[in-house]
């Protein structure tokens, strides 16, 4: 490597101009993994959604929108996306909710918030699967809520708390809380806390230091956390079908099911790029609006 | 005044204590699922009822003499182990160059890696899937890793590209311009200077390759790894051998944190 290539004294980037052959060489792995076994399977996908059967196991195959027609019309399927929709922006809610107070606690007042973060992500480090199944437990007619409540003697009969839109919410609010609460915390962290000490000398009281300081410096970020979690739970095939029940089917189960069952995977590779377009579209409208709100 | 080590004091004591037992509760919520999973990985009783019964240890003999259990976690091992090897290398390469370098196209390898992590979960593994019957490459363990490789990867690029943001290129500087050349500054300055985030990727690479179900399930063929094989075990039969197992999983990432807490109390800091 000769280095006369590099100008590091050119200030205006992030970094040392070098001539782009080299760049390639060395983001070439990467750049091969993502483009053969990420982006051509989506092409992969996208043709086989306007096949009317798969090549490999099928002698003649011809291009349609059956697949697509099939989709839309069929209301199982509409019914699911709808749902999901609503799962996944209730679930994204509570989590903000219960998970914003906690994030600013430990990025603003506590003495070793790092820790007690790293401490809350333990569970997170096992199988999603475990998690879920202890859900289960804990959940289930004899599990320990019920039991408690019924120690309180506040009920007789058991709460179904699972295999129906209570058990899934509370499986994606608690499965994706990561997604919620890493980002809320580094960008609460990056609130000037001369700032908020100021907003309190200069007379506004917490809650008005929290609407009209906090909250504005942090929007961005906090949407970001949003979008995590809106899209995981977009994704999600676990929580849903080890927690929900036949009526609550989301759309992710739908796409899995089509593919293990080894029902028409044309049909399925169709639902799976609509999906993507929804997520995509999703993403850059959300993105965009956190931008908005940010520059106003 | 009092050291606040430069967080913002509280100055009411009833608000800070609400607030406290708030995080606190929150944090059971968090821990719950895994104290109930040991709880009745040592549960007598063979129905996962509560109260718990009495103790044995018979679940772990059931789980240690399941010879699928003890195949399916070594296989997830080895796939983790391979995948944080080439997740972490190949994302510190593409972090690299997008950070350290201006060409063109990059915003489109930024693009396209956000596009992976949105897209990560059913949609990726069923189009992986789809490629991989296309050019008639069976499962098994490989598939796996490639598909794990791909799509964890760019979560490593995020992470080890923040490190590379915050970096003071000054020192970077110096040492080209007392002659040493790029790879070797690469090697004596930026590596270890960045060691700390590389381990971050590494550590979360190897997580989510443990516990990932959607790409395994599809791509690993007549083979199992440890969330397949799970998967399979709780929709059909349920033995408290699985919370067993369980607890022996969940010790390892405990034991980590406990090491990292305990031995990198700075580099944590830092981190976060």
């Amino acid at each position: 490597m000769d280095p006369s290539e590099t100008v590091s004294s050119d200030r205006r980037g992030p970094g040392p101009v070098v001539r782009s052959g080299m760049v390639w060489l060395v983001v070439f792995p990467a750049v091969f993994m993502l483009v053969v076994f990420f982006l051509i399977p989506m092409f992969v996908a996208l043709r086989y959604s306007l096949l009317s059967d798969m090549p490999f196991s099928a002698p003649e195959t011809s291009y349609t929108l059956a697949n697509y027609i099939h989709v839309l019309t069929e209301p199982i399927y509409l019914r699911s996306f709808v749902r999901t929709a609503g799962y996944a922006v209730t679930a994204s809610a509570i989590s903000l909710l219960i998970s914003y107070p906690v994030a600013y606690y430990l990025a603003c007042k506590a003495r070793r918030g790092g820790l007690i973060l790293l401490v809350m992500l333990i569970p997170f480090w096992t199988s999603i699967i475990l998690r879920v199944f202890s859900w289960k437990i804990i959940l289930g007619s004899s599990g320990i809520i019920n039991s408690l409540l019924r120690a309180m003697g506040l009920i007789d009969l058991p709460v179904q708390l699972l295999y129906n839109r209570t058990g899934i919410i509370f499986g994606l609010v608690y499965t994706y809380t990561p997604f919620m609460i890493l980002p809320l915390y580094a960008t609460l962290g990056k609130v000037p806390r001369e700032l908020l000490e100021a907003s309190e000398d200069l007379g506004y009281n917490k809650l008005q230091t929290l609407w009209r300081i906090t909250l504005p410096l942090t929007r961005s970020g906090t949407m970001s956390a949003v979008i995590l979690v809106l899209l995981a739970c977009f994704g999600d095939v676990l929580s849903a079908q080890m927690l929900g029940g036949a009526n609550t089917l989301m759309i992710s189960s739908v796409i899995f099911e089509t593919f293990m069952g080894g029902a028409n995977w044309n049909t399925g590779s169709a639902l799976s790029v609509i999906v993507f377009g929804a997520l995509l579209l999703l993403a850059t409208v959300l993105t965009w609006l956190g931008r908005e709100v940010e520059h106003a | 005044m009092p050291d606040t080590g430069g967080k913002l004091r509280l100055r009411d004591g009833w608000g800070r204590k609400i607030f406290g037992l708030y995080v606190a509760a929150y944090l059971g919520y968090l821990l719950l699922p895994l104290v109930i999973l040991v709880l009745y990985a040592f549960n007598s009783s063979e129905y996962m009822t509560w109260p718990v019964k009495g103790s044995t240890l018979r679940w772990f003999v059931e789980a240690f003499s399941d010879s699928r259990l003890l195949e399916a976690t070594r296989n997830s091992i080895f796939i983790g182990i391979v995948t944080t090897f080439f997740s972490t290398l190949f994302g510190l390469m593409l972090a690299y160059g997008l950070v350290r370098f201006r060409f063109r196209g990059k915003n489109m390898l930024e693009t396209l890696n956000i596009l992976a992590i949105i897209t990560y979960g059913v949609v990726s593994a069923v189009s992986v899937l789809l490629w991989f019957r296309t050019l008639g490459i069976p499962g098994g363990i490989w598939p796996t890793i490639i598909g794990h490789t791909t799509f964890i990867m760019p979560f490593a690029v995020m992470v080890i590209r923040d490190r590379l943001l915050n970096f003071d290129l000054t020192i970077e500087e110096a040492a080209m311009d007392l002659g040493a050349t790029p790879l070797r500054t690469f090697r004596d300055i930026t590596l270890p200077l960045i060691m700390p985030a590389l381990l971050a990727a590494g550590l979360f690479c190897f997580t989510i390759s443990l516990g990932e179900f959607l790409l395994a399930f599809f791509l690993i063929g007549n083979e199992l790894t440890l969330p397949v094989y799970l998967y399979g075990l709780m929709r059909f039969t349920f033995t408290p051998a699985v919370n067993a197992a369980a607890t022996i999983i969940i010790s390892f990432p405990v034991l980590v944190v406990l090491i990292v807490a305990i031995f990198f109390r700075r580099e944590v800091r830092s981190l976060y």
